[in-house]
């Protein structure tokens, strides 16, 4: 038999990485005992296990060299399709002339594992497999699965220093959002406060002209603004025509308050009793830009109009 | 530094940073669009400027606004207008009035044209072209509607003198 040999319990280098391969029982851990430390593999694989001695006798070995179990990296190395597995049985020599090595085999939906020694099955419970169609797995194009097998102070050490791995990533960038977000708002205090210089001129330069402006105001006519003049001749024109209105026929209270305002008001009392609407008040046309009309009990006649 | 087991559970439990990262990030595209400091100081200087211009051209046309009358001499004016048109000027009393009158450092003496409502109103339009010096400020009339006062603002000259 010319198949190359696995070599387990022994430094190697995979990649450029040294490791250690520890045979691993797949997936009973009871066959390992208490100590039994669950290595990572796939989501879809079976459960392989390690015990912490072997785990501690290997570090005792090489304590840079990394552990992993021999079927672990075997299924994340792809050797063994666990996803949808049909009935196989692979084998693994770590001595193939003596024909020592290990076994694994899915059948029935189930997996199992074990050791051989001089061509046959250690232990009772498999003695009846035959390894006429079994597969010889080469240790060839073998991947490091994600995690190696890590004693319980170890894998506590671990966890704490990916916490804080992760804890400094995102404070990093928090912090890094943070000081985005607050040198954005000194950019935007120093725009502001150059922007506000500017205004400081401009406020200074209105400041002149309205002194200039109280100046000639003592000495020229104030000019009254177009819109002013409009509005209060548009008030003149109402107040005009509810005198007409008013005539002999009734009484006004005529207030259209500030005549350069925007609202004007009057009370009319008329002897035949209120017309009900601003059009009978008004020639028909005149009533454009009312407010309303509201006739009282007592015969008065609100009108409420703006300019 | 030992972490508490309490805290560890909660480290481990891995779902606080990115909640804690996504919270801050969410805080701070709430809080940036309020960093508008530049923009409203922007806004500030427009409508100074605007402002300035405004007042510019008040300025402008002031300048070439004829010289006030002395205000004795509007007085009179007005007083003129008043009797041809069969109506009576009278000073009014400024305290009862203040919110009336238009707050300008233009020297002002005060009236009320009193007399049958269509008579003040046509004196009101004889002082249209010289509504710069005689402004109309308020009209009224009285509950029979027989009678009808303009308060008008004259301004002039010489403050400190009463009509």
């Amino acid at each position: 038999m010319n198949a190359p040999s696995w070599v387990l319990n022994e430094p190697i280098s995979i990649g450029d990485v040294r490791v250690i391969l520890v045979p691993d029982v797949v997936p009973d851990p009871d066959q390992i005992g208490e100590d039994a430390l669950r290595l990572v593999t796939l989501d879809s694989a079976p459960s392989c296990w390690v015990s912490e001695q072997q785990v501690r006798d290997a570090r005792a070995l090489d304590p840079d060299a990394l552990v992993f179990g021999l079927w672990q990296t075997v299924i994340v190395s792809g050797l063994v399709a666990v996803k949808v597995p049909e009935p196989a049985t692979w084998i693994v020599w770590t001595d193939a002339k003596e024909k020592r090595g290990y076994w694994l085999r899915f059948e029935g939906a189930a997996w199992a594992c074990g050791s051989i020694s001089h061509g046959r099955i250690v232990g009772v419970a498999y003695a009846d497999i035959e390894f006429d169609d079994a597969t010889v797995l080469d240790p060839e194009k073998l991947q490091l699965p994600r995690s190696p097998a890590l004693l319980p102070e170890e894998a506590h050490r671990a966890s704490r220093a990916a916490n804080r791995r992760q804890l400094v990533r995102h404070g990093l960038a928090v912090m890094l959002v943070a000081a985005v977000i607050t040198g954005y708002w000194f950019w935007d205090q120093l725009s502001a406060d150059s922007v506000l210089a500017q205004a400081a001129d401009v406020q200074a330069e209105i400041t002149a002209l309205r002194r200039t402006q109280d100046l000639l105001l003592v000495k020229r006519e104030p000019l009254l603004a177009e819109h002013l003049q409009a509005r209060i001749e548009w008030h003149l024109r109402m107040v005009r025509r509810l005198v007409y209105l008013a005539g002999d026929d009734g009484a006004a209270d005529i207030t259209a308050l500030q005549l350069d305002g925007v609202n004007g008001k009057a009370e009319l009392s008329f002897l035949d009793g209120s017309p009900m609407t601003v059009e009978q008040v008004l020639e028909p046309g005149s009533a454009k830009g009312l407010g309303r009309a509201t006739p009282h009990a007592d015969g008065h006649l609100t009108i409420e109009w703006s300019s | 530094m030992t972490i508490q087991p309490h805290v560890l559970a909660v480290l481990n439990a891995r779902w606080w940073l990115p909640a804690f990262s996504i919270t801050a990030l969410l805080v701070c595209l709430a809080i940036t669009p309020n960093f508008d400091a530049k923009r409203q100081a922007a806004d500030h200087l427009a409508r100074l400027h605007a402002e300035k211009a405004a007042l510019a051209l008040d300025v402008a046309a002031l300048q070439e606004a004829p010289l006030l009358a002395p205000l004795r001499e509007s007085w009179r004016a007005l007083a003129l207008i008043a009797e041809t048109h069969g109506t009576r000027l009278s000073v009014t009393d400024d305290s009862k009035l203040q919110d009336v009158w238009p707050i300008t450092p233009t020297p002002a003496w005060h009236g009320a044209v009193t007399g049958a409502p269509l008579d003040v109103l046509a004196v009101v339009f004889a002082l249209r072209p010289r509504w710069n010096s005689f402004r109309p400020v308020r009209f009224h009339t009285d509950d029979k509607g027989q009678r009808a006062t303009v308060l008008i603002a004259v301004y002039g000259r010489e403050a400190g003198e009463t009509p």
